[in-house]
């Protein structure tokens, strides 16, 4: 009750004051209540609004605040002020969305740019429309339309030109002109910016860039100068005051004045460089005057240059600066950076010409030190260039072909004084023996083959290190060299040095690898000096020393052994030697064929010295065993030769068949091939081999080298020992080359021909063969009669009538008859003048043969007449007749048979008796054997005498 | 946010005119009217004569409550059914008659059964304070009967009678007639009032004087006093302040009296916050009657007031100085900050400044619940959360910005509403409507005091003295016209001689009478077109503050100051 109290007295009070007058409510009887309503009688709490209960400020949500001034520019009414407000915060915050990435869609956008457009067009005068068309323009930028951002922000310009940003503003312009390439019109702006200074309000942020952007658009439109002079007050700017002449002076500016400083630097380089490079450079410092930072430039345009790679041109620049600072402690870096040109720009005489040059500059004791003693990374870069140039000199001489010996020796020569200036600077031990071996290799190369082995000598003995043994080798091969390269003259001197230093080599380093190698090449040396013990001892202990040889060496040295008793003529010894070293096999062929030379020569020796002790046997047997050993050796063919011919003068004539025979199938083209073929020749016709001896002696008459009588005679001979050997072909060839070659002879041709005929009608029973050759023989005589000529001519003709009696008795009569008899006639009409011819011979064996056979002609003629066929048809008395006539024609052929055998009896009367006539006599018997049928007692007696 | 300081010139003139329209009553053409008036007593002299039918003349002097309602049924017929409104009431009360007419009672014995409710004098209660009922027998001789009602309290313990009794004298009737046409006049019935009158001068009988009528014109002289001193304050002479204050210590009973008194006192207490004054103003803004014509004025002022730095009392604010939305400068960051009560936009204040705030939600709380059509209570919904914010509640200073967008918008949806009625002609059609009610006068008083069914109260247009005069000539014209118009009818109905000739009066007269109408109706829609675009664009002004200080509260972009050049 108590708590309900001073709830309820209010409510009484109020109460009881409802039923009487009620006051007029007021203002302040309505709120001195502190709320309190009165509902009848009953008076209420307060609201909730009394209790207003604090709290957090709301997140602010971009998108209401964005839709709230939406609204309120919808409203026509609205305040004009709230109303700007809202257009620009509207389109500000869409703006501001679109910008951070979360509101970048079209719509958004367009309505940000109505609504700043509607703002400039209901409040074109108000003073905050700066920052309108600002965002205005950014707005457009973000919707991608930057010639609409470009009018804005122009108009900021034009219209508001005291605004704070107006720099802002003519920057972006300046951007958004740049980024499309209309570099006159960005320039402006950036220059607006420029031309109002660092220090003007609102400039100070955007005054480094637009300058900076400002050089870049003077120089997009290729006004270098101008825009030097921009990029130059850059620099001006940035650069710590006194002198810049490091690059290094960059890394000390804060982040963006060191890119501006990086990026103008090298763009006046690039200006420099479109103006001319190195001399437009210094034109332009002539003219306006050398900044404190001009070492910078020069290394910008070179850069620049590089860049372009314009290597030469940035060389040149470089060369420039030294050219005009000769003595500038730069220098040798600048120097250094023409080098680097070059090597970028792969120049490689340019190169070595800078390089060339630097050396000579800077190499210490140059003037250009005065005294002083060179920086520690100028002997580095000394040290590289000079071991470059070494090696590029090197190199060189190396890749010339060997017919440019002046060029080769020049640049071993080069290559060489770049070692020796290495050396000079070279403190590194391992280093100094490394570049000496260099410099005597170039040395070596360079034919200056002396001061290369001395410098080996250095390297292997004055500092020996792990390379010595190698310099050690490397100077007696040099000496080796040397004693090639120098006059024989002075060989022997230049081998002794070399002796010596493979000595000093043996000495020093018994382990040598290439100890054998060098050893054996001593003794070969001391067999060439003559010093034939010294080598034979030399090579006899390396031979029986422990050090594993090579085949080749082994070979070597034996043959050095083979030589060196070669020379003492101790052939014997040699030809074991020799052989020895063949059996190596692993000479090179020029040195095998020596031994097969010397081995062969060591046996030949030996063969000549046993024939002249008489021992032709023994001879023979070396002879021959040279052949055997030294195959192909020049002495062999000589040794197989004179090893025949000792078996011939033992008259072996199987063996010395067998030697010649191999001799003449070893050595075809020999030039005693000839003697060989006419020693085997007379060899096989000692050895009764007539075939073989007739092939010999053929190929003795082919010899084209050998006198013509002796050809004759081979030839002669080889006819007739293929007709002893019953190779009649053979013998007819041999023949008939004997007729064709040797026609001096001619009773031999006549023979031969005699040959030829009677071979023709034996063996190989060509009439036409045999006829050619009587008529040979006819003719010979006929040409040049002889004694033996005429005789043999009248056989020959003898048996050409006999050849035509035959064939004219071949012929038969028979129908029809007229033309057989004809042909019978004409027949043994050319048989009866054969016959004759022969007998014309005066020949009394030929004439009596030759009148028997007309008779027989004759004879055969009339029987033939009387044997013919007759005519079929006659018969009888015709027949008979016909018989009758038959008679009467042959009866003048008979007759003339028995006249011709008649006259061959005559020549009884003459002294003649011989077959022909005792058988004309029997002829005649036979024909006229009334007259001459007796037979008389006188045959008998002549057929004994016979 | 923004000071609104609402422009006192407005609602000067807005009171000025409802004060001045509150008691006369704009004339239609003069000559028209009194043609028209004196063919419409000649009708009802004709409808005595010969249409005439039974009338209740209802009395309830010195009534305490208010009569609300009277039933009369006829032999349990209902046959009569009137709502009397406030100033019916008040007219009943101070001795005047209604007449309610009774065609179903015709001579003859009848039972009548009279229902009446009566309400005390603006309560909201429905319960009634009387609710009687009077069943009697009567006898009418004839079909023109006159009966009169009477509603008394009598006894201690003040019990309602009802008596009824006829009028059979000529001068009883005679004078329940003039008390009748007092009514008329009373009720703003004029044309009819005047039809009465002439009708009671053919008659021979002479008006009697009412109160209504014979009323002195003190409100007139008293606001002659109240413009002069007005003007003199303008100019800033001496005395005028005083000639104002003055007002407070006169006794005044009038509407327009009371008016003039808070007009007087707004004006002051406006006068002191300009002068930093602040104690000075809250006195005078407490004396301001709410409900009253500058309550909701003074509400505001109130807020502002307590809001107003103790002790700060010196140059006077240049009433012209606006914060601008974007100084540009540290300087004129610095001085907008200065202008501004709280410098910062979400600065929270403490302790007797926090104090302030949370006295300054009282009255601005009872404000926004008001009206939404005054500009005032505009102010107070953005006033509101404007202080909630500095008090520190963000979140309800957002709920209330929120609503205040709500309600603005609700109320421009109203007054295009309004614009659609007008356009469509629905407005006067209510307008007739609710005048032309003969069940009851509320019709008529909404018009003038309720809310109604138009989007926008037709009480509110007659705050434009240009609206409210075309407005009074329309509804007078109509009234002519519809009375008039029964007069047609009733001459319709009879078959008499005089009828037609009447008739044929009363139809020339309508011809003229509806050629005038479209001329006054031509006249009020474009000034009412005008005052509703006013309206609008002054709610467009508040809501576009309202989506200010919403998009102000949401528009904080990371890093940017809380006050200044915001881009």
């Amino acid at each position: 009750m108590k708590r309900l109290l001073p709830v309820l007295l209010p409510v009484i009070l109020s109460a009881g004051q409802a039923r009487g007058a009620e006051p007029q409510s007021t203002v302040g009887s309505v709120t001195q209540n502190n709320g309190l309503s009165r509902n009848g009688h009953l008076i209420v709490m307060t609201p909730s609004i009394l209790r207003a209960t604090p709290s957090a400020p709301q997140q602010a949500e971009l998108q209401r605040a964005i839709a709230e001034y939406d609204a309120l520019i919808e409203l026509p009414e609205a305040p004009p002020a709230l109303r700007a407000e809202a257009l620009r915060r509207a389109a500000y915050l869409r703006v501001w969305l679109a910008d951070v990435g979360e509101q970048g869609d079209g719509p958004q956008l367009r309505r940000a740019i109505a609504l700043y457009q509607q703002l400039l067009r209901e409040l074109p005068d108000d003073p905050a429309n700066d920052l309108a068309l600002y965002q205005l323009a950014r707005a457009w930028q973000l919707a991608g339309d930057n010639a609409q951002a470009l009018t804005a922000l122009t108009q900021i310009a034009a219209r508001h030109p005291q605004s704070t940003l107006l720099a802002d503003a003519q920057l972006r312009a300046g951007e958004l002109l740049y980024a499309q390439q209309r570099y006159a019109e960005a320039a402006s702006q950036y220059a607006a910016i420029v031309a109002r200074g660092a220090q003007a309000a609102g400039n100070a942020p955007y005054f480094g860039i637009a300058q900076y952007k400002y050089a870049w658009s003077l120089y997009r439109q290729n006004e270098y100068e101008p825009a030097l002079g921009v990029f130059l007050a850059i620099l001006d700017r940035s650069l710590p005051p006194g002198a810049s002449e490091e690059p290094a002076v960059l890394d000390a500016l804060a982040a963006q004045q060191q890119e501006f400083a990086r990026e103008s630097l090298r763009l006046a380089g690039v200006c420099f460089a479109a103006l001319g490079g190195g001399t437009a450079m210094n034109r332009y410092f002539a003219a306006h005057g050398e900044p404190r930072y001009a070492t910078l430039l020069y290394n910008a345009l070179g850069a620049s240059l590089l860049a372009q790679r314009r290597y030469s041109d940035a060389a040149l620049v470089y060369t420039a600066f030294i050219e005009r600072h000769p003595l500038h402690a730069l220098a040798p870096a600048f120097q250094q950076r023409v080098i680097g040109a070059y090597r970028e720009g792969g120049f490689g005489e340019p190169l070595r010409a800078a390089q060339a040059r630097y050396v000579q500059q800077y190499f210490p004791g140059a003037a250009y030190w005065q005294g002083q003693a060179p920086a520690a990374a100028v002997m580095q870069a000394l040290r590289q260039h000079l071991d470059e140039l070494g090696r590029y000199y090197h190199a060189q001489a190396q890749q010339l072909p060997p017919g440019e010996d002046t060029a080769r020796r020049t640049a071993f020569a080069q290559a060489a004084e770049a070692y020796a200036r290495l050396l000079q600077l070279q403190e590194d031990p391992a280093q100094r023996v490394a570049i000496r071996l260099l410099y005597a290799d170039a040395l070596l190369d360079g034919g200056q083959t002396r001061a290369a082995a001395g410098q080996y000598l250095h390297a292997a003995y004055d500092q020996p290190d792990a390379r010595a043994p190698e310099a050690a080798l490397a100077a007696v091969q040099a000496y080796q060299r040397l004693a090639q390269e120098v006059a024989a003259s002075e060989r022997p001197a230049a081998l002794r040095e070399s002796l010596a230093a493979a000595q000093r080599l043996d000495a020093a380093f018994p382990q040598h690898p290439q100890w054998a190698a060098v050893m054996t090449r001593s003794a070969q040396d001391l067999y060439e000096l003559h010093e034939d013990a010294s080598a034979l001892a030399l090579a006899q202990r390396v031979l029986s020393g422990t050090r594993a040889l090579t085949p080749g060496q082994r070979s070597e040295l034996l043959a050095v052994v083979a030589d060196a008793q070669y020379a003492a003529q101790n052939y014997p010894a040699a030809e074991q030697a020799y052989l020895q070293a063949l059996q190596q096999n692993t000479a090179e062929p020029s040195r095998r064929r020596e031994f097969i030379e010397h081995l062969a020569t060591a046996i030949y020796r030996q063969g000549e010295a046993a024939r002249s002790g008489g021992d032709l046997r023994a001879a023979a047997t070396a002879f021959a065993r040279v052949n055997r050993l030294a195959p192909g050796s020049r002495i062999a063919a000589t040794a197989d030769y004179d090893a025949a011919a000792a078996l011939i003068a033992l008259k072996d004539w199987t063996a010395a068949l067998l030697m010649l025979e191999a001799f003449r199938q070893r050595y075809p083209q020999h030039a005693l091939s000839d003697e060989v073929d006419q020693k085997l020749a007379f060899a096989y016709e000692q050895d009764q081999q007539p075939a073989a001896a007739a092939q010999a002696y053929a190929r003795v008459a082919a010899q084209a080298a050998t006198a013509t009588p002796l050809r004759e005679q081979a030839a002669w001979q080889a006819a007739q020992l293929y007709e002893r050997a019953g190779l009649k072909p053979a013998a007819v060839r041999a023949y008939e080359n004997y007729v064709a070659g040797y026609p001096q002879d001619a009773q031999r041709g006549l023979d031969a021909r005699r040959h030829l005929a009677d071979l023709a009608r034996d063996f190989t029973h060509d009439e036409s063969a045999y006829r050619h050759w009587l008529q040979e023989i006819v003719a010979v005589d006929a040409a040049a009669r002889s004694a033996g000529s005429q005789h043999e001519a009248a056989l020959a003709s003898l048996e050409l009538a006999r050849l035509d009696a035959a064939k004219a008795r071949s012929l038969p009569l028979s129908e029809p008859l007229a033309r057989s008899l004809l042909a019978r006639k004409q027949a043994t009409q050319t048989a009866i003048e054969g016959l004759l011819r022969a007998a014309a011979y005066g020949d009394a064996e030929v004439s009596s043969a030759a009148s028997y056979e007309v008779g027989a002609v004759y004879r055969d003629f009339g029987r033939a007449l009387l044997a013919s066929e007759k005519p079929a048809q006659l018969s009888g008395d015709a027949a008979e007749q016909y018989q009758i006539l038959l008679e009467e024609q042959a009866d003048p052929f008979e007759r003339k048979s028995i006249a011709a055998h008649e006259a061959n009896l005559r020549r009884i009367s003459e002294g003649l008796w011989n077959d022909w006539v005792h058988r004309s006599a029997q002829q005649l018997a036979e024909l006229a054997p009334a007259l001459y049928g007796k037979r008389e007692l006188r045959e008998e007696r002549y057929e004994a005498l016979r | 946010m923004r000071l609104f300081i609402v422009s006192r010139w407005r609602l000067l003139l807005g009171v000025l005119v409802l004060v001045q329209s509150a008691g006369a009553a704009a004339q239609p053409d003069a000559a028209l009217a009194d043609a028209a008036a004196s063919l419409h007593a000649q009708v009802l002299r004709w409808q005595q004569m010969h249409a005439p039918g039974a009338v209740l003349y209802v009395a309830a002097p010195e009534l305490q409550p208010e009569l609300r309602l009277i039933e009369v049924f006829v032999d349990q017929v209902p046959a009569q059914r009137y709502r009397f409104s406030e100033i019916e009431a008040a007219a009943l009360r101070e001795g005047m008659r209604q007449r309610l007419p009774l065609d179903a009672l015709s001579a003859g014995r009848h039972q009548l059964r009279i229902h009446a409710v009566a309400r005390e004098p603006g309560s909201q209660n429905r319960e009634a304070a009387i609710d009687t009922v009077l069943e009697q027998s009567l006898t009418l001789p004839a079909q023109d009967g006159v009966l009169e009602l009477v509603l008394t309290q009598e006894g201690s313990f003040a019990a309602t009678r009802l008596r009824l009794r006829s009028l059979e004298d000529a001068d009883a009737r005679s004078e329940a007639r003039q008390r009748y046409a007092a009514f008329l006049d009373a009720s703003g019935q004029s044309f009819a009032a005047e039809a009465e009158r002439r009708l009671l001068q053919m008659q021979n009988s002479v008006p009697s004087a009412t109160n209504a009528a014979a009323a002195p014109d003190h409100d007139g002289i008293l606001l002659a006093r109240y413009q002069r001193a007005l003007s003199a304050l303008a100019a800033d002479e001496s005395g005028a302040e005083a000639q104002l204050e003055q007002l407070n210590q006169e006794p005044l009973r009038s509407e327009l009296a009371l008016a003039l008194r808070d007009q007087a006192n707004l004006s002051l207490a406006y006068r002191d916050l300009r002068a930093r004054r602040g104690e000075q103003a809250i006195a005078r803004l407490q004396r301001i009657r709410s409900p009253g014509p500058c309550d909701n004025a003074a509400l505001l002022a109130l807020g502002w007031a307590y809001l107003l730095p103790r002790g700060a009392a010196g140059a006077a604010q240049d009433r012209e100085a606006t914060v601008s939305l974007r100084p540009v400068g540290e300087d004129a960051v610095a001085q907008a900050r200065r202008l501004t009560p709280f410098r910062y936009r979400q600065a929270v204040a403490e302790g007797e400044r926090g104090e302030d705030i949370r006295r300054a939600l009282v009255p601005w709380e009872e404000l926004i619940g008001r009206d939404t059509l005054d500009p005032a209570v505009q102010e107070g919904m953005l006033a509101l959360p404007y202080a909630l914010d500095h008090f520190g509640a963000h979140e309800q200073a957002l709920q209330y910005y929120q609503r205040a967008i709500v309600q603005l918008q609700a109320l421009r949806a109203r007054l295009a509403a309004a614009q659609a009625q007008l356009d469509s002609g629905e407005l006067l059609a209510l307008l007739d409507a609710r005048d032309g009610d003969r069940d009851g006068g509320w019709s008529r008083l909404l018009v003038d005091r309720r809310e109604d069914q138009e989007a926008v109260p037709l009480r509110l247009m007659r705050r434009d003295a240009a609206l409210a005069a075309a407005m009074q000539a329309h509804r007078d014209t109509a009234a002519i016209s519809r009375a008039l118009a029964q007069d047609a009818e009733r001459l319709r109905a009879s078959s008499e001689a005089q009828a037609s000739t009447l008739l044929g009066e009363v139809d020339a007269m309508q011809t003229q009478l509806q050629a005038r109408l479209r001329e006054e109706d031509a006249r009020f829609a474009p000034l009412a077109q005008r005052w509703l675009r006013s309206l609008d664009a002054q709610s467009q002004v508040y809501l576009a503050e309202a989506h200010f200080a919403l998009a102000r509260a949401n528009d904080r972009l990371p890093g940017a100051p809380s006050y200044g050049a915001a881009p």
